[in-house]
């Protein structure tokens, strides 16, 4: 299971990196999910029992993969608008 | 908690009206005026009713845990209506007079409003029966008085404004710290005639030594020793009724009140004493005087030089408290209410003159014994009163004054109040003689009436020269500042 | 096992009323009002039980742990969260009359879920729980800065968004560690089985971390001042007094039961509080606009709240205790008293906001009594606090910490004096033209919700004995 936790943990990392250092938001955003794909990662794999995974474990992902499912929506609908805002501004000041 | 009504209904006699105020409407003056009067005339009531229980030993007392280690309370001793007797009286001469100066002017809801504080927390500073509930007052006075010092709205008060937050916050630091270590050392104590720290065993003299250093200089601040005074003058730009009653009265009376609270009632003067802490005082006391009597003379503004008189003579206090016996130590009491009478008549005066001849200059006086005769009699009263001429209360403080360093050995002493005497007469003289030898230019007219604001700006000033000759005449009178403080100091040396 | 309803009926009401007020977005206002109420005496209710039996608990489903999730009222807790509805409560009759119909059809309802959140952090002892909520009041809070709905909002709004995901995600990772390694979730099961070792160490250094992020410590503040200023003036209330502290609190909780071992390490935590209160303070003197002003003072008043970590005395808790209270009340008038005169003024350039005295009095006094408890003059809460914090520094001869805490009152001396002064001038135009618009966003109930809540943070000064005795 070891290779798991390992891929878990780089998962993590690359996704950290990528919020910190990727501009623009969507970039962020994705970075984000991978960050969070990580961690569940992490979550699964160091509470394996006997080859199964534990049932907790389980139950406290689906958890977390539906708050980040929501959260990412509702960050997709603020990004466009953000955007969709700043477009609308920059082609009023090209007068 | 025996009898601590009467203690909420004094503080309350001005808290009451002040929320009153600022909830009227701007143009219900009469209104406005009768509250604040009645107000006035309660509270005067009210002390009263206490200077009469104290006299016959009732107690009055209140206490009010805050934490377990930290107690408000309020008491009220000889030292208390001392103070609290001045305020009241004043506080009535100057509502008077603030009515007739702010005549027909904007902003008045929100002045008398912070005015009724002030005193709320001048009499509250008198009636704190420990050091943290003085400095929860002090405090108060800082917020209250700095919103009436920007009351003119110009840029001038705006920057005497920022000079004197930057003053009172510092010194409310230091004496804050002050507050702390104390606490740390001796806990929860109350103010005891003749002090309780000389009893504490196993304190390091350094930690008493710092703590009177930061409590002096908390303190100082508002009694404007030397060098930190300079937030004095420049709040001159506040409005004659302002400089009046908080800056020549209630603000610095209350930092001296302070020292004396401090010396006698914390650390007992004896024990001051052996610290060898009174030598600080002494010293402060002195350059105060010298300094602020030197800058008086080279002022050619009429406040500033009232002002620079004002830090000179509150030193007065510290030197009587720093001569050690009970002559000195009566001479500074009794300078506490004497000053404050004779300081709010000049003030007082200056105001009238600039409302009615915008005179703001000394070299703008000449003559104005011919216009203004009343004014320039109580004005005239309260400069003899400065230099210390009988029979005004001024020579009495000090002819005490001077007594106590005789008693000490302090022939230097006797020097500084001889000279000090001198350069009051210096810088007073002239104002005098301008008055009324010399004549006015021809742009003085005589007032044609007493009309309504000039009745009221008159008044006062003469009320309080009338109370100058009286404490200094009739001082051996059972109801003079002398006779009480006499009391007061028995009680203090006999422990 | 309690079979008192008083907390799962502290769960339902916020929920149902924030479904009712999305369902019914005309009524939202009245429902909110009403949710106010009677939320405030639900948390009255536990605050009276707590204090006669000292402990309520609730374990849902009947469940024990480590199987359940365990609700537990505990003084600390119990005490912040009737604050938080008083607050609410105050906060949302401000809104009715300051918000329009479109703002606060959603104002209302997101501030209820907003609330069940918090009922979840303050009681919940199951840390995946609490992760949950943690998420709630992050998503209630980001999307209560949107209602505001200009570029820069959404711009300061998503910098929040994100920062915020990342330390949930890191306290999400440090709850997988722990569990990988002890099989419970539950805090009081936790405390009794944990270990000082390595990944403990890094699953509770994590926790920090995240914490540390979402209470805006320096030097990870960076989100909270766009954030607080840009938001509507109740939004921006509740933001700094309330959401805040949540994060703060479980800081704390988890500091003192579970990762109780080595105190001295956590004197780090103290000296981050002291670059927050200088941060904090320096720039809320360099700022230009009110909100700005205002959201920098928070950022250093938080810093305070530190400190509790780095001096060991007992006195430190309740100064912490103390600071928290008086500085909840003391922002969120703040922030209501700015409203009202931001919206008067049509600018939250300080410089236009000359002579507000005059226009708006009540306003400017709620600001005034503000900065009596935030600079720490007495008899306010935020001045025994300080007066806490002064002796712990000075018993326990940490002389940084003493240095810091004067030095911050001065510095907020300095930003608070300098707005006052400036609101009791001369007003740049003639008051005649304000008379003549009489706008309800700036009437005097809005002011006086502003009042209210400034004149508690001096007022609750009183009642410190009563707190201590409460606190035990």
């Amino acid at each position: 299971m070891s290779i798991f936790i390992i891929a878990g943990v780089a998962i993590f990392i690359f996704g950290l990196v990528g919020v910190i250092l990727q501009k623009g938001f969507i970039h962020k955003l994705v970075s984000l999910n991978i960050f969070t794909s990580g961690i569940f990662l992490i979550f699964i794999s160091t509470t394996v029992h006997h080859e199964k995974a534990d049932p907790l474990a389980t139950a406290l992902v689906l958890t977390g993969l539906v708050v980040t499912l929501g959260a990412t929506a509702f960050a997709l609908m603020l990004i466009r608008a953000y955007y969709k805002k700043r477009n609308q501004s920059e082609n009023c000041n090209d007068d | 908690m025996e009898n601590s009504t009467i203690l909420f209904l004094l503080l309350a006699s001005s808290a009451l009206p002040a929320v009153i105020i600022f909830l009227l409407p701007e143009k219900s003056t009469a209104l406005r005026n009768s509250i604040n009067l009645l107000g006035v005339f309660s509270k005067i009531f009210f002390v009263a009713y206490l200077i009469d229980g104290v006299i016959n030993n009732e107690l009055f007392y209140y206490k009010f845990a805050f934490t377990p280690e930290v107690s408000l309370v309020l008491k009220v001793d000889h030292l208390s209506l001392l103070f609290a007797t001045l305020s009241s009286i004043l506080w009535l001469f100057t509502t008077i007079y603030a009515i007739g100066y702010f005549h027909k002017t904007k902003n008045q809801s929100r002045f008398f409003g912070f005015f009724s504080l002030c005193i709320t927390a001048t009499v509250g500073i008198s009636i704190a029966g420990n050091l943290f509930t003085f400095f929860i007052f002090y405090e108060l006075l800082t917020l209250t008085t700095f919103v009436l010092m920007l009351h003119t709205q110009t840029a001038q008060a705006k920057k005497a404004t920022i000079i004197y937050l930057t003053y009172t916050i510092f010194g409310g630091l230091l004496f804050l710290v002050g507050l702390v270590i104390l606490h740390s050392i001796s806990g929860d104590m109350e103010f005891v005639s003749g002090g309780y720290l000389g009893d504490l065993k196993n304190t390091l003299p350094f930690y008493l030594e710092t703590i009177f250093i930061l409590l002096f200089i908390g303190v100082g601040v508002k009694a404007a020793i030397f060098p930190l005074h300079r937030w004095l003058p420049s709040a001159m730009a506040a409005p004659a009724p302002v400089s009046a009653l908080l800056h020549a009265v209630a603000v610095v009376k209350a930092g001296a009140f302070g020292i004396i609270r401090i010396v006698y009632d914390i650390y007992g003067v004896e024990f001051t004493n052996s610290l060898g802490l009174l030598w600080i005082v002494l010293g402060v006391a002195v350059v105060t005087i010298l300094y602020g009597s030197i800058m008086a003379l080279r002022q050619t503004d009429i406040k500033k030089r009232l002002a620079y008189s004002t830090i000179s003579q509150v030193s007065y206090i510290l030197l009587g408290v720093a001569l050690f016996g009970p002559l000195g130590t009566i001479g500074g009491m009794i300078h506490l209410v004497h000053q404050g009478v004779m300081k709010i008549t000049l003030f007082f005066c200056a105001g009238a003159f600039a409302k009615n001849y915008k005179i703001k200059k000394i070299k703008q006086l000449n003559g104005l014994g011919k216009v203004m005769p009343l004014g320039a009699v109580a004005f005239t009263i309260g400069a003899f009163g400065m230099i210390g001429i009988p029979p005004t209360a001024g020579f009495l403080s000090k002819w005490y004054l001077g007594m106590g360093a005789y008693e000490n050995g302090f022939l230097s002493i006797l020097g500084v109040l001889a000279l000090s005497s001198l350069l009051n007469a210096a810088y007073f003289l002239p104002m005098v003689y301008r008055i009324w030898f010399l004549s006015p230019p021809l742009s003085l007219k005589p007032q044609k009436k007493l009309n309504y604001r000039n009745t009221l700006l008159i008044l006062p000033p003469l009320l309080s020269a009338l109370l100058t000759l009286y404490l200094g005449i009739f001082a051996l009178n059972d109801y003079s500042a002398l006779q009480w403080v006499n009391t007061l100091v028995q009680m203090e040396y006999s422990r | 096992m309690m079979t008192n309803l008083l907390i799962p009926l502290l769960l339902i009401t916020p929920l149902l009323f924030g479904i009712f007020g999305f369902v019914f977005p005309k009524k939202a206002t009245a429902l909110g009002i009403v949710f106010g109420a009677t939320f405030l005496f639900l948390s009255l209710k536990l605050l009276y039980s707590v204090s006669e039996n000292s402990i309520e608990a609730y374990y849902f489903g009947a469940f024990l742990p480590p199987l359940g999730i365990t609700f537990e009222a505990l003084p600390f807790g119990s005490l912040i969260l009737a604050i938080s509805s008083l607050i609410l409560f105050i906060v949302f009759i401000y809104g009715a009359f300051f918000l329009n119909p479109k703002q606060s059809s959603l104002f209302y309802p997101l501030s209820s879920f907003l609330t069940l959140g918090f009922v979840i952090v303050y009681l919940s002892r199951d840390i995946f729980n609490i992760y949950v909520g943690l998420e709630i009041v992050g998503l209630s809070a980001i999307a209560l800065t949107v209602l505001q709905k200009d570029l820069e909002s959404i711009h300061s709004a998503l910098v929040y968004f994100i920062t915020t995901l990342v330390a949930s995600g890191f306290y999400l990772l440090a709850v997988a560690i722990l569990y990988a390694k002890y099989s419970v979730l539950d805090i009081n099961a936790l405390s009794l089985v944990i270990q000082n070792d390595f990944t403990t160490l890094v699953a509770f250094g994590f926790m920090i971390v995240a914490f540390l992020i979402k209470t805006a410590v320096f030097p990870f503040s960076f989100w909270l001042p766009k954030a607080h200023a840009n938001a509507l003036s109740p939004v921006s209330a509740i933001l700094s007094a309330l959401v805040i502290k949540t994060t703060f609190y479980l800081l704390y909780l988890f500091a003192s039961s579970m990762f109780t071992f080595g105190i001295n390490n956590y004197t780090i935590l103290g000296y981050l509080g002291v670059g927050a209160v200088f941060y904090g303070g320096i720039k809320a003197l360099l700022a230009t606009e009110l909100k700005m002003l205002i959201a920098y003072s928070t950022i250093s008043q938080v810093g305070y709240l530190l400190l509790v970590f780095a001096l060991d005395h007992p006195y430190a808790y309740y100064a912490m205790v103390f600071m928290l209270l008086s500085h909840a009340f003391a922002k969120a008038g703040m922030f209501l008293a700015s409203g009202a005169i931001i919206h008067r003024a049509k600018s939250q350039n300080i410089t236009k906001l000359q002579g507000y005295a005059s226009i708006t009095p009540l306003a400017v006094f709620a600001i005034g009594f503000s900065s009596i408890s935030l600079i720490g003059l007495p008899p306010s809460l935020g001045f025994i606090s300080k007066w806490y914090y002064l002796q712990s520094a000075f018993e326990s001869s940490s002389w940084i910490f003493f240095i810091t805490i004067l030095g911050g009152g001065i510095l907020s001396a300095l930003y608070l004096f300098k707005i006052l002064i400036l609101f009791l001038q001369k007003p740049l135009q003639k008051i005649e033209e304000f008379e003549k618009k009489h706008d309800k966003n700036s009437s005097k109930i809005v002011q006086l919700c502003a009042f209210a809540l400034s004149f508690l943070s001096v007022f609750l000064g009183f009642f410190s004995n009563l707190l201590i005795g409460f606190l035990g």
